[in-house]
């Protein structure tokens, strides 16, 4: 049972890469995982309904105390039903829809991608846990918005809803953190509230938290990304941007509602944000000309709507909010579905080009009016218990928004439901089966929540506070949800006569996201001409400047006094060689310094002599020699190209060079004067014999540190290829 | 006897620094064999001046330390690697610029 | 460069520089000597010759002398390891009274590239610059 729950968000997973593989059957591996998971959650459910909670861990980072930890609460288990029933819905409505599309198994390779993030993400018990999957899950949002990659209205969309929920997902994990460290613990369940909302650092943890929550559920001014997302094939639409991810944010809250909320911050932070989204949402819904436009504003504002329920706080608010969820899943999956079978058959999601389409498609006019009926929150809907549970959380003093709110929605279903009225030419439109059966499940849920009195209350019994839910039906009540409805009606028909004179919004999120977008890039492209002039000369003074500059100040700051010490006679080859640099930098004429150079060479040969190295010396006297051969072959070839031409920052050239002089001298000093360790030279001496020899430096080139020389003498041999290959004249 | 070697070091890197940010391509190389001699002597000098004999096991003690003479052994071959094969890029360099016109 | 006292001095010299570059190369394990050493000296007594006589005409082919000479030093350290000892440890052989350690023969490897590389890069260098 335990070792099943963490089975259950692999097995999509897994079958991920196995749908990619398949090619026809590329739906069957879904469907099959999808039911797979419905199966096995089965009995989690039973124990989450009975009170009992399934827990299972695999040890991950042990040391951090985070490890791959799944819980199934009723909570959890509600939302992994709805995510594993909605998929194989999804999963057969999208074999119909995508029909001979070739790229058909990576679509059903990136959906089980998501499914088994998402069921992960509602499972988890760990916060680093859940912030994977909740990351998992914008990925393959990301994946599907832009799956559609030739068009740039989809690889734009997908790249807005990735940065959007992306940044928030990070400002979460920032808050997630910091949530784990004052708690002292990650695991969700084990989060102590007092402890959390006593620390002065709560209110960060609360904004963190919020941002990933909003900018997940599309809460105004972030929701632009949603409408964009439009632009994925309409069974994402359905599943992802309505049914299930959109609502990771309110899930989220309502996960660390015990944690976090309760609070006055809670509440004014959250509601606000709530109920401006709701009515936003509804208003701008209305107004949409767009058939899944429409859809995605309303899906906006009911996520805003629940976002409110949980800024509540209360058990009331948290039950509201989920019992609202589930209908909305229903509801406006039914009506994606149907808008997707519309455009599917007619070609056109445009409101106005759509008229009668109730004769040539009855099965999916009857599931819109249905679904639309809940959503109006009519009487004998799930919409309606839902509604009436929402204003007794909201309490009198909010509930007027909620009523506001209704009359606009009914508005924008009744703008939904007229493509199918009045009269047009819709003789060649027909309905095939696979675009409307799936629907059905969700439209006769829709039904059930308002007519099957045991089907609320056992959601609000799973989530472990069993109290009345079901709404009395008087006509207080039922009263004003149809004036509510009918007032609505009367709204679509002004926003109809609106809509198609309505200007399109100058400053818009997505406009300003994307001039964001352009003035990051101008202000990389910028930068990137600024620094990559590709003169080796501009690299090397940073390199070194920094080098200079990051070496030199340790350096300088542990600097002891120096004295200048006993003299000896290698002073005077010290001497020398200071004359030889200053030829090879001062010289005009290059064979002048390629001479001085071997001057440097040699006095360097006498002072290795002085200072017992005779190995040194006589290796250094035959490389210089070799080397002077070596220059004075080329050197008349490269006459010409020795013209003066330094930079015009010669200062800055300079500069740098005075500063890398300073620092590799002040640094060299400061290594001879620590006292030497001469634990490796007497290990040497010791272990002479074994290597049947007397020159040490002999030995440990050739035997000690052998390996060292070996790569050395590759390096030497790819030199000379490198001369052969670059200088040998072709034959 | 130190603080004289470091003075070369310095005066070796500062040189070699100079060279190398000339536009120069045989500049460029001398500087580059400026810059290994000044840290072939930053490594000698690492390791203590404290010999007073070459670090042959027949030498009484004081011994000079071998391993940086050995690491340095090293650096002077492949320094000359490198010496040899940047005259052949710089010179099949000027010979592509001279063909070009 | 190509005059008669120079070829005189070159052919008493060279042959004597190439058996003392040997001789650096045998004695590197007791003083101041070895593979690089020996390589280089012996390198530049072929460079003598070389500007006494003239180049060969016809380039050899100097990267067969750098893989030989790689591939010898590898060997040596492979042996090490069919012994079932780390990669290039030595051991030193007695023959009688003559003593031989084995990273000799590593140590002819390194002389063969520095041998090779040293006479290919001036080869090259001095043919690409006349």
């Amino acid at each position: 049972m335990q070792t099943l729950l963490l089975g259950i968000p692999l097995i999509p997973l897994l079958a991920a890469p196995w749908a990619a593989a398949s090619r026809r059957g590329s739906w069957l591996v879904a469907l099959g995982a999808c039911g797979a998971v419905l199966l096995a959650l089965v009995p989690v459910a039973r124990w989450a309904a009975t009170g009992l909670v399934a827990s299972a861990e695999l040890s991950w980072f042990s040391a951090l105390g985070v490890g791959y930890r799944l819980r199934a609460d009723g909570l959890s288990a509600l939302f992994a039903l709805l995510v594993a029933g909605v998929g194989v819905l999804i999963v057969l409505y999208a074999r119909a829809y995508l029909g001979h599309e070739p790229r058909a198994p990576a679509f059903f390779a990136y959906l089980l991608l998501f499914a088994g993030s998402m069921l992960g993400l509602v499972l988890a018990d760990d916060l680093l846990t859940l912030y994977v999957f909740w990351e998992g899950t914008s990925l393959a949002s990301f994946f599907l918005i832009g799956f559609h990659d030739e068009r740039w209205e989809a690889r734009q969309a997908s790249v807005r809803a990735l940065v959007v929920t992306v940044v928030g997902g990070l400002a979460m994990l920032a808050g997630f953190l910091l949530l784990g460290l004052e708690a002292g613990t990650f695991r969700v369940s084990e989060l102590d509230p007092r402890t959390v909302q006593g620390s002065p650092r709560y209110p960060w943890v609360l904004g963190l938290v919020l941002a990933g929550a909003f900018t997940k559920s599309a809460q105004i001014p972030v929701h632009f990304w949603l409408p964009g997302a439009m632009v994925a094939p309409t069974p994402v639409s359905a599943y992802l941007h309505s049914a299930t991810m959109v609502k990771a944010g309110v899930f989220l809250l309502l996960r660390l509602l015990p944690v976090l909320g309760g609070t006055e911050l809670w509440r004014t932070w959250i509601l606000p944000v709530g109920l401006g989204t709701f009515l936003f949402g509804a208003v701008v819904a209305v107004l949409q000309d767009d058939l899944k436009a429409l859809l995605a504003y309303g899906t906006v504002s009911a996520l805003g709507l629940a976002t409110a329920l949980a800024g509540t706080g209360t058990a009331v608010g948290r039950d509201a909010a989920v019992l609202y969820l589930i209908n909305h899943a229903a509801y406006k999956g039914t009506l994606f579905l149907v808008a997707g079978a519309v455009e599917h058959e007619t070609g056109t999601r445009q409101i106005r080009h759509l008229r009668g389409l109730a004769r040539a498609m009855p099965a999916t006019a009857t599931l819109a009016a249905l679904s639309v009926f809940s959503l109006a929150a009519l009487p004998a809907s799930g919409g309606f218990v839902a509604k009436d549970l929402a204003a007794k959380a909201l309490g009198h003093g909010l509930e007027g928004w909620l009523w506001v709110g209704a009359v606009v929605t009914a508005a924008f279903g009744a703008r939904f439901l007229q493509v199918f009225f009045g009269s047009g030419e819709a003789e060649h439109r027909h309905e095939p089966a696979g675009l409307w059966l799936p629907a059905l499940p969700l439209a006769v849920l829709c039904v059930l929540f308002g007519t099957w009195r045991q089907l609320p209350e056992a959601v609000v019994d799973w989530l472990g506070a069993p109290h009345n839910v079901w709404p009395k039906f008087s006509w207080g009540k039922v009263a004003p949800a149809l004036l509510a409805a009918v007032g609505g009606a009367g709204v679509a028909w002004f926003g109809g006569t609106v809509s198609s004179r309505w200007p399109e919004a100058r400053w818009n999120g997505d406009r300003i996201f994307d001039a964001l977008q352009a003035a990051l890039l101008r202000f990389a492209d910028a930068l990137t001409h600024l620094s990559l002039t590709g003169r080796l000369r501009d690299y090397l003074v940073v390199i070194l400047g920094v080098a200079a500059v990051g070496a030199g100040l340790p350096v300088l700051a542990h600097a002891r006094w120096p004295e200048v010490g006993r003299l000896s006679f290698e002073a005077a080859f010290v001497g020398i060689g200071v004359a030889a640099v200053l030829v090879t930098v001062l010289s005009r004429s290059l064979v002048a310094a390629v001479v001085a150079l071997g001057a440097v060479g040699y006095s360097v040969v006498f002072l290795f002599m002085g200072l017992r190295a005779p190995d040194l010396a006589l290796t250094q006297m035959l490389v210089e020699t070799v080397s002077l051969v070596l220059f004075l072959a080329v050197v008349t070839r490269l006459l010409s190209a020795d013209v003066p031409d330094r930079h015009p920052l010669a200062g800055l050239d300079l500069l740098v060079s005075v500063a890398v002089g300073v620092v590799a001298g002040a640094l060299a000093f400061q290594l001879s004067t620590g006292p030497p360790s001469q634990r490796l030279a007497e290990f040497f001496a010791r272990n002479a014999k074994l290597a049947g020899g007397t020159n040490l430096v002999n030995l440990v080139v050739v035997d000690f540190r052998g390996l060292d020389t070996l790569g050395e003498i590759t390096v030497l041999g790819i030199a000379a290829l490198g001369v052969l290959a670059l200088a040998r004249r072709p034959r | 006897m130190n603080l004289v070697l470091a003075a070369l070091v310095g005066l070796l890197f500062a040189a070699g620094t100079w060279l190398l940010l000339g536009q120069r391509i045989l500049r460029q190389v001398i500087g580059l064999g400026l810059i290994a001699h000044g840290a072939n002597l930053t490594v000698l000098l690492a390791g203590g001046l404290v010999g007073r004999h070459a670090p042959l096991l027949g030498n009484p003690e004081p011994r000079a330390d071998p391993l940086p003479q050995a690491l340095i052994l090293t650096a002077i071959v492949i320094g000359f690697g490198i010496t040899a094969f940047l005259l052949a890029l710089g010179y099949r360099m000027h010979a592509l610029e001279e063909d070009e016109g | 460069m190509n005059s008669l006292v120079l070829r005189t001095v070159a052919r008493v010299v060279a042959p004597v520089v190439v058996l003392y570059g040997v001789r650096l190369l045998l004695v590197g394990h007791n003083s101041p000597g070895g593979g690089f050493v020996g390589g280089l000296v012996t390198a530049l007594a072929v460079v003598l010759g070389w500007l006494a006589f003239g180049p060969p005409p016809r380039a050899r082919r100097w990267e067969r002398g750098v893989a030989l000479g790689v591939g010898i030093s590898a060997v040596t350290g492979l042996a090490a390891v069919l012994l079932g000892r780390p990669f290039l440890t030595h051991a030193v052989l007695y023959a009688g009274p003559v003593k031989l350690p084995t990273s000799l023969f590593f140590d002819v490897g390194v002389f063969l590239v520095v041998v090779s590389a040293t006479l290919a890069a001036v080869r090259t260098l001095w043919e690409a610059g006349s």
